[in-house]
């Protein structure tokens, strides 16, 4: 059962549920090789707005799609890199509908 | 543009079928939201629509194969152009916006391989009662009307 302090604490206040929405659903669908696949596709494609900061922070956004750590956990290795989950799942790419689909024609391609 | 919102009961009852069909293996879903009014209200055979409309479903799922179909039916996607609205995924974390024990109260139904959850009308508008706007407000006295909740005294 989550309750509403452990929530408040990690992700502040005014808890937007898009912002967890990205992060949990991320982090699950990043354990599908396939879906793993298309997400950097769509992530990468010239088209995505946010491809440049993606590539920016790649590493750390991958470390944490990856980890099977707690959210309490990962955030406590999060405020030790002088960040946080919340800063982080803000971070994580949003998945746009208009162009989803093409990358179930060419997953896992890294376009330029 | 024909209107094609989301405001029919059976509008959800075929989504969630076509969801059902397409899954592998068991998997179950949490709906929330007017879809989940809209659900019950095809649950009752009411055929009345949801005043306002809706853009879109809530659905709550601890299953990745229900969680990939859903990102194809986001914003944006075929699927919405097909119908009209799309499914926004909502963390577990939002089920605090019910009252104690909802899962209590909630009822349930197969499609094949999916069973879906639906916290009980009451439960539902308990949060759109707390924000209430002209919708939820609509949203509540249609759900009164269709018999979902009780008349108030």
């Amino acid at each position: 059962m989550i309750t509403c302090d452990a929530v408040r604490e990690l992700w502040g206040p005014y808890v937007s549920y898009d912002d967890i929405a990205r992060f949990e659903y991320g982090r699950m669908l990043w354990q599908r090789p396939e879906t793993r696949a298309r997400l950097l596709a769509h992530w990468l494609d010239p088209r995505h707005p946010y491809r440049e900061r993606f590539l920016a922070q790649r590493e750390l956004i991958e470390a944490v799609l990856n980890s099977q750590k707690s959210e309490a956990a990962l955030q406590r290795d999060l405020l030790a890199r002088d960040t946080s989950l919340r800063c982080v799942a803000r971070e994580i790419p949003p998945v746009f509908g208009s162009f989803w689909s093409d990358s179930l024609r060419s997953p896992g391609a890294e376009r330029p | 543009m024909p209107r094609r919102e989301l405001s029919h009961p059976k509008q959800v009852e075929n989504w969630l079928e076509e969801l059902g069909a397409q899954l592998t293996q068991p998997a179950s879903l949490i709906l929330i939201g007017s879809g989940g009014l809209l659900w019950h209200a095809s649950q009752r055979r009411v055929t009345e629509p949801l005043p306002e409309n809706s853009m879109d479903v809530d659905p709550v799922t601890d299953s990745d194969e229900v969680a990939a179909l859903c990102y194809d039916a986001m914003i944006g996607s075929d699927f919405e152009l097909r119908h009209g609205w799309h499914v926004n995924l909502m963390p577990a974390s939002v089920l605090r916006e019910l009252p104690t024990d909802w899962d209590h109260r909630a009822g349930s139904a197969r499609y094949g391989p999916l069973t879906v959850i639906v916290p009980s009308p009451a439960d539902l508008l308990a949060p759109k009662l707390r924000r209430n706007e002209p919708r939820d407000r609509a949203h509540h006295t249609w759900a009164r009307a269709a018999g979902l909740i009780p008349d108030e005294p």
